[in-house]
């Protein structure tokens, strides 16, 4: 399965989800398959998709939140999956995209790569739903059933490692733009004031 | 009342709704209070960047939230304060312990009463130093100033408004 092919599926049955895209690949890919302002592209804090997305889905929890993580982000971070299971916010669905490289630098190999169980350790970590999946067909099956149920998902998309990713530009826009594009996006979306009357 | 009761109070003024934490000894009972607090939701962390991300995070939907870690901490998560709340211009709201000052005698954190204002100043991070009771009240301006700089923003809490004078 390529990281594009999942994307596609997971683009198709996104309804009206928040995303929030580690930085990189799973930026570029999911940019590339939505052009969404509804997403916040992390361009830094490498790691931490987990923890924004976490903290937006806490503070808004009737929206279903995407999180589209990547196994060396993961790695970075790995307390995430703790924090995210003691909160067990259920609207957030994880979905990791594993391709046990660091695609973005040569694709250099990931650490223990073929060897770590991710959804292994999002189990442990205390998050009871877990999926690792390896092919359209049954991503094709498994995302509305991800997306419908309560409570906390990890899915793992096992991909493979491709060098034709760097053909795919990143979001137009970064910096502050991506702050107030996104934030405005939301203030649209759930009807809340986030900037105020003088703009911050 | 104590500072930190005092504190809690100011954040419940502010309308604080999210408080992602990660405790030293000081600010160990600030995080304790909000724990039992059910107007605020606590979320405790495992690193100190979480917490300054999570509330990041929480910043799209509206909601006022604080980063509540000790000194140590915060020079663990300098990176992502500057790439990601520096470079995008989100404002973090962070009450940190003030560390290794000349009334804080504990060996280990010799360094950061060193090194962390002289780091701050280098990404140019704002912060604002609360060092007696009578001067809590700040609190909910500190936090517009947070706002209006649209960067990370450290409330220091110091020795002596915590645990009262060290000398005699």
């Amino acid at each position: 399965m390529k990281t594009r092919e999942a994307m596609r599926v997971l683009a198709a049955h996104r309804g009206d989800a928040v995303a929030v895209c580690a930085l990189g690949m799973a930026s570029n890919e999911w940019w590339h398959a939505t052009k969404s302002e509804e997403t916040f592209y992390m361009h830094g804090a490498m790691g931490f998709a987990a923890s924004f997305a976490l903290g937006f889905a806490l503070m808004a929890p009737d929206v279903p939140v995407l999180l589209l993580n990547a196994d060396g982000s993961l790695c970075m971070n790995l307390g995430c999956l703790l924090t995210e299971a003691q909160q067990a916010p259920n609207n957030l669905k994880h979905f990791l995209i594993d391709n046990r490289v660091y695609q973005t630098v040569s694709a250099v190999p990931m650490v223990n790569r073929d060897l770590t169980d991710y959804a292994g350790i999002a189990r442990a970590a205390g998050i009871s739903r877990t999926l690792t999946i390896d092919n359209v067909a049954d991503l094709e099956k498994a995302v509305p059933e991800i997306m419908a149920s309560p409570g906390p998902y990890f899915t793992v998309l096992r991909v493979e490692a491709e060098p034709t990713y760097l053909e795919v530009a990143p979001n137009d826009y970064e910096g502050a733009e991506m702050k107030y594009r996104f934030g405005r996006a939301m203030e649209r979306r759930l009807g809340v004031t986030i900037f105020g009357p003088a703009g911050y | 009342m104590d500072a930190y009761e005092l504190i809690h109070r100011e954040l419940t003024r502010i309308g604080i709704k999210l408080a992602a934490t990660l405790p030293d000894d000081w600010v160990g009972p600030l995080i304790g209070r909000i724990d039992s607090d059910p107007a605020i939701r606590h979320v405790p962390v495992a690193r100190e960047s979480e917490a300054v991300v999570v509330a990041s995070g929480a910043f799209f939907t509206g909601a006022k939230s604080v980063a509540i870690i000790g000194n140590t901490g915060l020079l663990t998560c300098t990176g992502e304060l500057a790439t990601l709340n520096l470079r995008h211009q989100i404002p973090v709201f962070c009450i940190v312990s003030m560390r290794g000052t000349y009334d804080d005698h504990r060996i280990w954190q010799e360094v950061q009463g060193r090194r962390t204002i002289p780091l701050l100043e280098a990404y140019d991070f704002p912060y604002h130093v609360l060092d007696s009771l009578d001067e809590v009240g700040c609190i909910p301006a500190v936090y517009e100033a947070s706002r209006m700089q649209k960067r990370p923003y450290i409330l220091f809490l110091t020795r002596r408004l915590l645990k009262g004078k060290a000398w005699s």
